[in-house]
């Protein structure tokens, strides 16, 4: 909402100047109309002067062009024009030598041959209005050489405000004005209405039959005749242009006029162009068309209300007029239409129709029904004011049932108790009927507001607790902290299994990343949850929720190679959606990928790309801090979207818990990733039930030496490491502490279809010193069992 | 000869007093240098007696080689000769540590100031239903957050969430009060992405409903909040607005925490950040989860987390949280 402080100064005493509008803004803040913008608007017309033509001839070289003598008091210029209205004897407003038009400055020049010095100017040219038709010509009483400041120069300062959705009043200046005063100490200043009224009856010009009350409760007309319908005064344009208004006409101008001083939207008829002279509302047919004044086209259905005349709909009600039925030059005789509609029934337009007008805005938050009649008249009086005319008597009013002003009880100890301190009662009273409200004492704690039909949003207590802390001040509001029960904290076991995932990653040298849940359809095939489609997606690249975390991993990884960064090591927790039997489900989900380089060159590192054991070494790490317990691993059995030869699936406390591996390069093209990837997608929930719950013991620690022994084993190519672990682990029982792979050889010495495995062994007592029999023993089995029950050769 | 005993003595005991290699090359130049005091000992031997010259010459020839023996002595004592000679200004092994995201920076910190407050994290579902988002908090009918033009509808009355206030709606249908919860989570609008918007952010909503709950504690609570997370200092301001859940609403603003409100570009020279919403929660939310409004009141705030963040860290673009790009993500 644009306030002008040059026109709200006529509804209060207070004048905002430079010296106070910072104050001002301020304090407008905290009454609760924050200030987008101030903007200052400034035209003094600087060489610029009225001038008199004293001759216009023909340019001797050009068929459109006049050579004009301009008598500017001080002298007399030739000025070259090329508007066809120019004519001698006119008085009109001349650019001087120096003065700035639009964006260029006039100077002496000679047009095809002839001299000019200075312009005559058209209105577009002084920035009084859109208007090129022609050279603007002034009253004759202005004299030649009189400065163009005194007729148009004007300063002002318009504030931006915001206006919050429950408070159509102060969408007009009377009431903001009513806000306005009571922030400055003075007083609101609502103009007067007199009403020259003729014999003639406005109700024998014109009938109004509302056959839907409900939709709208009140609707007055009033006819103005004779009225000659032409530009609006300088002071009109001025007031709506300073507010982005456009000026069309006296009438048209006039409602836009009331409208923004009263804040409650009117409308006006050509009263020629209703059929029947006859105003009938009602809801629109089903499929019935209309055309809006802007010539867009609508089909409406039986929720939309209508002003019709007696053939045609003429309007959407409360919210644009229809083609032809406006007020323009040709108009005499004005319908002035102000009604009060029922606010949802106008929300039903504007879902339908999209339009959001200056009147919609205002019907659709609530306005006043009661003051249509000050609204009617104020309009009526200005129309007649200056596009003369004939008023003809009465209102038409069709206003079946009364809406009356209720009665809000306000009790100051639930005051107190709302607000933690406390606003006396006098304070309390004194300014809500500042605002508009009448009090009436109940009894000691108890106060009855009368609530005045222009502010519909009060309608129960807490919206007076809430006036009466507005209006106390919000910045005089004491800062408490006195919560004296203190609550236990509710483990919110999801949110900390979460934050133990992200540390635990953390810790692994992983980085944290936080992807968008909404995704492109055709990311979410790899992955076999049923994804959720969004039914009205913002744009296709968001058109469902993402069934899997690995899918946003992807499109992290996939961004950040194509940017050349070149260690991707990640992982993201959150969210995933999915169908589960029709219900949508929502869970949340964990994993890491890796992918790129491990490490980069250095003086004392080579350089190296993350592979296989890097994501195998993550997860087992990642795992361990979830209990001791043995995880156990199975080849294969992973999501499609893993390489089912190089993926693993984990099962720990004998439940699926996870699976990590190389993702597999189908999926990877839909990505558009062509190099190998890593994933580690763990469950959850699996993961926050094994948190925390995990009891261990620790192991004793052995006070005698360990022994260290290494058997290279010659295998098959496709054999693998676990087998012989396991067959060394039960040969040796609990005297092996830990058995490992040092070194792998291949090469033509063994053969190309095998390759040697270096295990080393570690043997440990806690209870005694192992002899170097016993260690020749244990060495003895283990080469035995190998050979014998794994057919395997030592070398 | 006592002096020459003397003499020998106390040098010798100054070298062994030496603390360093260079202490110990100091003391060699002392006594060994052209200049040094056992050097100038042999231009003495002029003013020595005849019968004592040879004696003297005998001495001060030893004192010289013993002195040379103990300093080589005492320096070898300060330096390993097998030591290899390390290039402290090579580049070190590279190590790499985890990344936070910037946004669960901030959110782990709210999480940790508002638990030291007594407030629990409570958590609710991102797909809900109309029930959750509007109607149980009092948002009418024809409000346009409900358009299928404002809000991510995935079918008829279901949506992704619009604020995290459903999350209260459940936590309160569950339990009895007194509640004290913060829920910090992802919010969806249907709404253009640019730089300052977009269709998906994070929210943090606290709610605290008790006996004796005002809107006067309300401001001490953010207050004490954002002293918590911008220094002792901090001012909050209330500014009156309208949300159909809470009433009185309040905008709050925050005094600038960079030019301490002075002004600057970081507050567009206002000395105030507007940092949220809250309010006191309407009674017809109370009563639509089954809460005696008259009994308990309580209040209700609202932050934005990726707004948080860029202020704190001087983010331009909120889309880059969403970007992940590693250039950015690395320097947190
Ligand atoms: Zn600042």
């Amino acid at each position: 909402m644009k306030i002008s402080a040059g026109w709200l100064k006529k509804y209060t005493d207070f004048e905002i100047n430079s010296e106070n509008i910072d104050d001002i803004v301020h304090k407008l803040a905290i009454l609760g109309f924050e200030c987008e913008s101030v903007e200052h608007i400034k035209n003094s017309f600087d060489n610029f002067c009225v001038g008199k033509v004293t001759e216009c001839i023909k340019h001797p070289n050009a068929d459109k062009l006049s050579l004009c003598k301009v008598d500017i008091g001080a002298e007399t210029l030739s000025i070259v024009c090329g508007a066809p209205n120019v004519a001698a004897g006119q008085t009109v407003p001349v650019a001087l030598v120096g003065a700035k038009v639009k964006d260029f400055v006039i100077k002496k020049t000679k047009i095809r041959g002839e001299e000019s010095v200075g312009m005559i100017c058209a209105e577009d040219e002084l920035g009084l209005s859109d208007n090129h038709d022609g050279i603007m010509v002034l009253d004759d009483s202005y004299a030649a050489g009189t400065p163009l400041k005194e007729l148009f120069g004007f300063e002002d300062t318009v504030l931006e405000l915001e206006v919050t959705a429950n408070r159509a009043d102060a969408l007009g200046y009377i009431g903001f004005a009513r806000e306005f005063a009571y922030l400055t100490g003075t007083e609101l200043k609502i103009p007067e209405v007199s009403l020259t009224e003729s014999a003639e009856k406005s109700s024998d010009s014109v009938k109004i039959t509302v056959l839907d009350p409900a939709a709208c409760p009140r609707y007055c007309g009033r006819v103005i005749k004779n009225v000659k319908v032409q530009d609006s005064p300088e002071w009109l344009k001025q007031y709506l242009t300073s507010v982005g208004l456009r000026p069309i006409n006296n009438v048209v101008d006039i409602t836009n006029f009331v409208m923004l001083e009263t804040g409650h939207p009117l409308h006006a008829f050509d009263l020629d162009n209703v059929a029947g002279k006859e105003i009938i509302v009602r809801k629109a047919l089903k499929d019935e068309k209309f055309i809006t004044l802007d010539g867009k086209g609508f089909t409406l259905n039986e929720n939309i209300l209508m002003i019709c005349d007696s053939e045609k709909a003429v309007a959407l009600a409360g919210v644009m007029g229809g083609l032809n039925s406006g007020v323009t030059q040709t108009t005499t005789d004005v319908l002035l239409e102000v009604a009060y509609f029922n606010l949802a029934d106008i929300r039903e337009t504007v879902k339908l129709t999209n339009l959001h007008t200056d009147s919609s805005k205002r019907f659709e938050r609530g306005i006043d029904p009661n003051d249509s009649e000050y609204v009617i008249n104020r309009a009526a009086s200005l129309i007649r004011e200056l596009g003369g005319g004939e008023i003809l008597a009465g209102t038409v009013d069709v206003y079946p049932e009364k809406i009356t002003e209720k009665s809000i009880k306000l009790r100051l100890s639930r005051t107190d108790k709302v607000l933690g301190f406390h606003i006396d009662k006098d304070t309390i009273i004194s300014s809500l009927n500042s605002i508009g409200l009448k009090t009436e004492v109940e009894d000691s704690d108890t106060l009855s507001f009368t609530i005045p039909t222009f502010r519909p949003d009060i309608t129960q207590e807490i919206d007076l607790i809430e006036e009466a802390v507005r209006l106390y001040g919000y910045d005089r509001i004491p800062e408490i902290t006195l919560s004296t029960i203190s609550l236990a904290p509710v483990v919110n076991r999801e949110e900390k299994t979460a934050d133990s995932i992200r540390e635990n990653l953390r810790n692994l040298g992983l980085s944290e990343t936080l992807s968008k849940s909404m995704v492109d359809g055709k990311y979410c095939t790899p992955f076999e949850r049923k994804p959720v489609k969004i039914g009205h997606p913002l744009n296709e690249e968001m058109n469902h929720l993402r069934n899997s975390i690995v899918l946003s991993l992807l499109q992290t990884a996939g961004k950040n190679i194509r940017r050349k960064n070149g260690r991707i090591g990640i992982f993201e927790t959150g969210k995933i959606f999915f169908y589960d039997n029709g219900d949508i489900r929502e869970i949340n989900s964990a994993a890491v990928l890796l992918t790129g380089k491990r490490n980069f060159q250095s003086w004392n590192e080579a350089d190296s790309d993350y592979d296989f054991y890097d994501i195998k070494g993550i997860s087992e790490e990642f795992l361990s801090c979830f209990g001791k317990n043995e995880l156990v691993f199975s080849s294969g059995k992973c999501p499609s979207y893993f390489d089912s030869d190089a993926s693993v699936s984990v099962f720990k406390n004998g439940s699926l818990i996870g699976y990590y591996g190389t993702l597999d390069t189908k999926t990877l093209e839909i990505f558009e990733i062509g190099q190998p990837v890593f994933c580690f997608e763990f469950d959850f929930a699996g993961i926050g039930h094994l948190s925390g719950r995990d009891e261990f013991r620790i192991s004793e620690l052995s006070k005698y030496p360990r022994v260290i022994k290494d058997i290279s084993v010659l295998m098959d190519k496709y054999d693998n490491a676990e087998r012989v672990a396991e067959q060394i682990r039960k040969t040796c029982g609990k005297l092996l502490t830990d058995i490992t792979v040092v070194d792998i050889y291949t090469g033509d010495q063994i053969g190309s279809d095998k390759k040697s495995y270096t295990f080393r062994v570690v043997f440990q007592s806690n209870d005694r010193m192992l002899k170097d029999r016993e260690i020749e023993y244990l060495l003895k089995n283990i080469i035995e069992g190998l050979k014998n029950d794994l057919k395997l050769e030592i070398r | 000869m006592e002096d020459f005993t003397q003499i020998r003595e106390g040098i010798l005991r100054d070298i062994r007093s030496s603390v360093s290699l260079e202490d110990a090359e100091d003391k060699r130049i002392k006594y060994l240098s052209k200049k040094g005091e056992i050097t100038l000992l042999f231009g003495q031997i002029k003013t020595i007696a005849p019968d004592k010259k040879r004696e003297f010459g005998q001495f001060v020839n030893s004192l010289r080689d013993e002195a040379l023996d103990l300093i080589n002595e005492v320096k070898a004592g300060f330096s390993d000769k097998n030591k290899e000679p390390i290039d402290t200004t090579l580049p070190g092994r590279k190590f790499y540590r985890g990344r936070y995201h910037p946004l669960n920076l901030i959110k782990d910190e709210l999480k940790t100031i508002f638990g030291q407050m007594g407030f629990s994290v409570a958590t609710g579902p991102e797909v809900e239903t109309e029930y959750y988002i509007f109607d149980a908090l009092n948002m009418p009918s024809w409000h346009p957050a409900r358009k299928t033009t404002d809000s991510l509808y995935v079918d008829k009355g279901r949506l992704l969430r619009t604020e995290t206030s459903s999350v209260q709606i459940r936590t309160m249908e569950k339990g009895k009060p007194p509640f004290r919860i913060i829920s910090p989570g992802r919010v969806y609008r249907n709404e253009k992405e640019n730089a300052t918007h977009t269709a998906m952010f994070t929210q943090c909503e606290g709610l605290y409903i008790n006996r004796g709950v005002s809107f006067a504690e309300l401001k001490g609570t953010l207050k004490e909040f954002f002293k918590a997370l911008y220094g002792k200092n901090t001012q909050v301001r209330f500014r009156p607005h309208f949300f159909p859940f809470t009433e009185p609403s309040a905008e709050v603003d925050v005094s600038c925490f960079k030019c301490g409100g002075a002004g600057c570009s970081l507050c567009k020279s206002s000395g105030w950040l507007e940092l949220g919403g809250c309010g006191m929660v309407h009674p017809k939310v109370l009563e639509n989860v089954g809460v005696d409004s008259e009994e308990f009141t309580g209040f209700a705030f609202g932050l934005g987390i990726e707004r948080l963040a860029m202020l704190k860290y001087g983010v331009n673009d909120i889309r880059d949280f969403t970007e992940n790009d590693l250039r950015f993500l690395e320097q947190f």
